[in-house]
């Protein structure tokens, strides 16, 4: 289970984006868009997008992976840190339009509303991710949940948990670094 | 490009003031948005340090993507894909050029780049970008010596440099400098003689004059 098997994790996605970039490849964006865009819509889901807003950003981004292969420089990113920067980029980029159609419509003044934390400790039974979780000391843990499956900026989860900024920076730095340790170890499915 | 494009005035192109980290974490989780994220970004493209410390961040991100539990899709997802991928892509809008002597800057900063410039007292305004809520986002350029009115915030600022360099009491800012302050602060930034000065600048509200010539000058730029 901890054997030290030095594979990259997903094998081949990569490859695909630069098949897809060389000849344009259907069956290579195929295989990427069944194991990224259920993922990519798993990750809009927690940050409170509608079912079917998750899906069409999934598609759009997806989309955007076929149209901007040949952009993709495996030496900078993975395929999944490139990905996860498109299906980012696109949300940011529907959060915008949808502020300016609603700015649209009332005066300057209404507040963004609080995000109810329909993200939070929602479903969490990815077994890799919460044994990864669940090995890090408990504040460490709360931090790093809050800053990735909640779109609080840093300064309202260190208000929230009560906690000097610095706290939660360091907390972060550390939690991430841990996690990146136990999330390169090799999955389950060996 | 060479670095006598890049540079005016003041002799280095590797900024010495960065966000902080915690910004750019936000940043790459994507919980930083609006004009905030454009001018974090602006720096980004001088910086190679934030550049790579984003980008680990944002690795952390893509590892999190790998290990989500996956979505169920509608059936029709894969087949509506690959129709999608046959049509054409729409035309890339041309990208705006970049402002002769600044810093590189993210397109929607070149596009705005071209409006009207208003002027008053040795300065000049672009809006960028306005609100959500009282959210600002605008280009500010100062002539060599000149400054902004001394001005109070009622709410935070970022400010990143394009171009030229400006001081703010004791300190310094340079091409591709970072520099953020909350609602507390009241100065009188001033381009250096060097050479004129711009600037990408967020704040959260208007600013507050502190003296008459800013109550008289901050409604000629539009920012009072
Ligand atoms: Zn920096």
């Amino acid at each position: 289970m901890t054997g030290r098997t030095a594979r990259p994790k997903p094998p081949g996605h990569s490859q695909m984006i630069a098949a897809i970039a060389r000849c344009g490849d259907r069956d290579a964006f195929a295989s990427l868009f069944q194991h990224f865009a259920p993922r990519v819509k798993s990750y809009l889901l927690r940050l409170g997008a509608s079912p079917e807003a998750a899906e069409e950003l999934a598609q759009e981004t997806l989309l955007t992976v076929w149209r901007r292969a040949d952009r993709f420089d495996p030496s900078l990113a993975a395929a999944s840190t490139w990905i996860f920067t498109i299906a980012r980029n696109l949300r940011l980029d529907l959060a915008r339009r949808q502020v300016r159609a609603a700015a649209a419509a009332p005066p300057d003044e209404a507040p963004p509303e609080p995000q109810p934390d329909a993200l939070l400790g929602a479903r969490e039974d990815e077994a890799r991710l919460v044994r990864a979780i669940s090995d890090l000391p408990p504040d460490q843990a709360q931090v790093i949940r809050e800053a990735f499956y909640s779109d609080k900026p840093h300064s309202e989860i260190a208000r929230e948990l009560d906690l000097p900024l610095g706290t939660v920076k360091s907390r972060v730095r550390l939690a991430l670094a841990r996690l990146r340790l136990r999330l390169a170890e090799p999955g389950d499915s060996t | 490009m060479s670095r006598d494009t890049v540079l005016t005035g003041v002799g280095r192109a590797d900024p010495q003031r960065h966000p902080s980290e915690a910004r750019l974490l936000d940043y790459a989780c994507g919980s930083l948005a609006g004009s905030a994220r454009l001018v974090v970004g602006a720096h980004l493209l001088t910086c190679p340090a934030c550049s790579r410390a984003v980008g680990e961040f944002e690795r952390v991100g893509g590892d999190w993507l790998e290990a989500l539990d996956p979505a169920l899709m509608s059936p029709e997802a894969l087949p509506l894909a690959l129709a999608r991928i046959d049509r054409p892509s729409p035309p890339a809008a041309p990208a705006a050029p970049r402002p002769e002597g600044w810093l590189p800057v993210p397109d929607a900063v070149a596009r705005a780049s071209l409006g009207r410039r208003r002027r008053a007292a040795g300065a000049w305004i672009v809006p960028v970008s306005r609100g959500p809520g009282a959210e600002r986002c605008y280009l500010l350029g100062m002539s060599a010596g000149r400054g902004a009115p001394a001005h109070g915030h009622r709410a935070g600022e970022m400010t990143v440099v394009l171009r030229g360099a400006f001081c703010d009491g004791d300190e310094v800012y340079g091409p591709g400098d970072f520099c953020e302050h909350d609602g507390s602060i009241k100065h009188a930034p001033r381009a250096t003689a060097t050479g004129d000065c711009v600037c990408l600048i967020h704040t959260d509200g208007p600013l507050a004059a502190v003296d008459w010539v800013g109550r008289l000058v901050f409604p000629l730029l539009g920012v009072g």
